[in-house]
């Protein structure tokens, strides 16, 4: 029998898996380096096993919970009085820079001048409603705009925009409406830009 | 309203669909798990502590990525553990390398009490031992998972775990001997 071998078994066999066997506890009885290889890993197993005790006993450091659900985003339910004004200023703030965009004449746009500069995301990203802004009537029709939006509107209007500066702006995707108002909206993944 | 009956996909929809309570829930039945499992692999209860509520900060904003068909919560929630420890250590760059287990180890099991081998003194040893044996250690001799768990919780082979885990017993074995002498546990056995 090959000591190294058997070095697997008795592990196994340490750890109180498995059964020695009579071939390998005559082996065991007669090889003095397989028995300490055994005793060891027994002895081994014993003070891992206290350790498993120890760290099931072992407390959570104070305040772990309170700060993961203190994490918890807030819900758009719960939104203050203020939302709403935010929200109609991100409209009017969108509809005044589509009008810019646009210039003064009347009419809709022609498709090829926006068509170079709008490009269909390679990954889908919903629209999101900006809120408190009237929905779009069925007959109405609408158009996409992209622009630079500032973060600090979006954040205000209720949005979750995770970015390192909330002083700059973030490119998104604006549906506006014949009237020229801003209805929904969605961010631009930097892969798409 | 009491979700202790719960099935943990069902929780993951009502949290994903918003619902506060239903995250408390999950954070409640797997936080022991997880704390546990930060334990085992840094030694260290306040990094532990970390690295529990850094998973659940990131569940928050990934929740869409557990996908059940692909296991239990459990097991996803402990692979996220994994990678957000790995890439914090990595942050700290604070590896002892091996050659100072045995010392720093040693040094407290020569104060261990003629009961045992010193379980701060095993707990400092597993913490230094490479990664690939300190999760097989942690994961099937602390946490008693069997070698199919664990190989599905690392990504491996069943064979790859219980050799991995035979390499990391040997080598806690091998940096306590010395140090421990006739009055520990195990130096009693090697007599």
């Amino acid at each position: 029998m090959n000591c190294q071998d058997e070095h697997g078994r008795l592990m196994e066999l340490a750890r109180g898996q498995g059964e020695a066997g009579p071939e390998l506890e005559a082996h065991l009885a007669g090889c003095e380096e397989c028995r300490r290889f055994f005793d060891e890993q027994a002895a081994l197993g014993a003070a891992l096993a206290r350790l498993a005790q120890e760290n099931a006993a072992a407390p959570l450091p104070a305040g772990v919970e309170a700060r993961v659900l203190a994490a918890w985003p807030a819900q758009p339910a719960a939104w203050p009085l203020w939302r709403p004004i935010a929200a109609a200023a991100l409209a009017a703030s969108l509809a005044a820079a589509v009008f810019l965009a646009r210039g003064p004449a009347s009419g809709p746009p022609a498709r090829a001048a926006l068509a170079p500069s709008v490009e269909i995301p390679s990954v889908e990203i919903p629209f999101v409603e900006i809120p408190f802004v009237a929905p779009l009537a069925p007959y109405e029709r609408a158009e996409v705009e992209r622009m630079d939006v500032p973060v600090a509107a979006l954040v205000a209007a209720g949005f979750e925009v995770h970015v390192v500066d909330t002083a700059g702006t973030v490119k998104a995707d604006v549906l506006v409406g014949q009237d020229g108002r801003a209805h929904a909206i969605r961010l631009i993944a930097e892969a798409n830009r | 309203m009491d979700f202790s009956s719960s099935s943990d996909g069902w929780l993951m929809q009502r949290f994903r669909a918003g619902d506060r309570e239903a995250f408390a829930e999950i954070y409640r039945r797997r936080h022991a798990a997880l704390f546990r499992f930060g334990l085992g692999m840094t030694a260290d209860r306040g990094k532990a502590g970390e690295l529990t509520q850094d998973v659940f900060v990131w569940l928050i904003h990934h929740a869409a990525q557990f996908d059940p068909a692909r296991g239990d919560l459990g097991a996803f929630l402990a692979g996220v553990a994994r990678k957000l420890l790995y890439h914090r250590e990595r942050d700290e760059r604070r590896w002892l390398p091996l050659a100072e287990t045995a010392e720093a180890a040693g040094g407290q099991a020569d104060e261990a009490d003629a009961g045992g081998v010193d379980t701060e003194a095993l707990r400092l040893a597993i913490a230094r031992l490479p990664d690939h044996y300190r999760e097989a250690v942690v994961l099937c001799d602390l946490e008693s998972r069997s070698y199919e768990e664990a190989a599905e919780l690392l990504g491996c082979a069943v064979g790859t775990v219980r050799s991995r885990l035979h390499r990391a017993r040997e080598l806690l074995a091998r940096k306590l001997r010395p140090k421990v002498g006739p009055k520990n546990e195990i130096g009693r056995a090697c007599r």
